[in-house]
């Protein structure tokens, strides 16, 4: 998908990262509030947790991308780890861990290709670190 | 039909879509398990219901500076109710507030078990 | 706006309201009183619309501008109260 979306002219991505977003809240506004109404018993929600590996770089990116991620329903930034490169998501209908991290990458994609005149560095951390008690304060935002 | 009560009809459906979603928000305020599910579906309303709301404020009452205002209100809604609703949600889980049973994976929940032990007062 | 869809509107959002208020009567803790808050909040935007498209009052939009902003202030400052000022 970052192939795609990069060798794009830089307007030509924002404009359909903008068109792309409208639809992806559309979509999960009806599926947050179809389950909300559905049947107890026949709601689809399997919600988790997940470390997602993130590409962002500088502050704005941080702050757009968890901002972003909060205000489609259905997934909530719950906190960011610089350091680690991870953004730690609750997600309303996880069903497999997989499914999430690629919709949270595509989304963070797309959003680098917008904000980046130049795509630049993409790369993610491959696996999540596990975190030492020594850095206590070290994930929430400032 | 003229252009203005197609205006007002616009206005009004999307105004009656906003007072929806916040009724359907409050609806999964006791249907939904727990703090991040609530947040979600609050999250509906904070983003569509408020927006449409003010879109059709906007249609039935147009006026070029109104729609200046009405843009900048929604972009500021959005934005601070995603920062609201995450500060809201890291506070809860700061405060020991558990995801429901069904949650089935939690990722955050080993660095946060470091965080406790060195952090002295568990606070309810 | 005809006088019976106002009114409609008006019960309809505080049914809406009423949800919200009794979610944060019932909690349990401070963070599911924060966020029915947060819902209220949404309501009263409603009604500060309706209300002023009712009255024709010229202000509504600034108004419901400088509505937007303090519910984010609200909302902060019930996360930071809740959290002790940790984050």
């Amino acid at each position: 998908m970052s192939s795609t979306t990069s060798t794009a002219l830089w307007p030509w991505r924002v404009v359909t990262f903008l068109v792309w977003y409208a639809k992806e809240f559309l979509l999960a506004n009806a599926r947050v509030t179809a389950d909300v109404l559905r049947p107890r018993g026949r709601q689809k929600m399997h919600p988790a947790i997940i470390a997602v590996p993130a590409a962002s770089r500088s502050e704005a990116e941080w702050a757009l991308i968890s901002s972003l991620i909060t205000l489609t329903p259905g997934t909530l930034t719950l906190t960011i780890s610089r350091e680690h490169q991870i953004l730690y998501i609750h997600g309303m209908f996880v069903d497999s861990r997989e499914e999430l991290v690629a919709e949270i990458q595509e989304m963070e994609d797309r959003m680098l290709g917008a904000m980046r005149r130049q795509p630049g560095d993409l790369t993610r951390p491959v696996e999540a670190p596990v975190v030492t008690p020594a850095e206590p304060s070290e994930d929430g935002e400032d | 039909m003229d252009i203005a009560s197609f205006f007002h009809g616009a206005g009004l459906v999307l105004i009656f879509l906003g007072i929806a979603t916040i009724i359907i928000a409050g609806i999964g305020l006791f249907r939904l398990p727990d703090l991040y599910l609530r947040a979600s579906a609050v999250g509906t309303s904070a983003g569509l219901g408020v927006a449409s709301i003010v879109l059709g404020a906007l249609l039935m009452d147009f006026t070029w500076l109104n729609l200046l205002k009405a843009v900048i209100a929604v972009v500021a809604q959005l934005l601070t109710s995603a920062v609201g609703s995450m500060a809201i949600a890291r506070t809860g889980y700061l405060n020991n507030s558990r995801p429901a049973e069904i949650t089935h994976t939690d990722d955050l929940i080993r660095t946060r078990r470091d965080m406790f032990d060195s952090d002295a007062e568990p606070h309810r | 706006m005809s006088e019976i869809t106002l009114e409609v509107a008006l019960i309809l959002l505080a049914v809406g309201m009423l949800l919200a208020a009794s979610r944060a009567y019932v909690g349990p803790r401070l963070t599911d009183r924060a966020v029915a808050a947060d819902l209220i909040f949404f309501a009263i935007i409603g009604f500060i619309a309706l209300i002023g498209l009712r009255t024709q009052i010229e202000a509504l939009f600034d108004i419901i501008l400088i509505a937007t902003l303090l519910g984010f202030m609200a909302a902060i400052s019930m996360a930071r109260l809740g959290s002790g000022g940790r984050r």
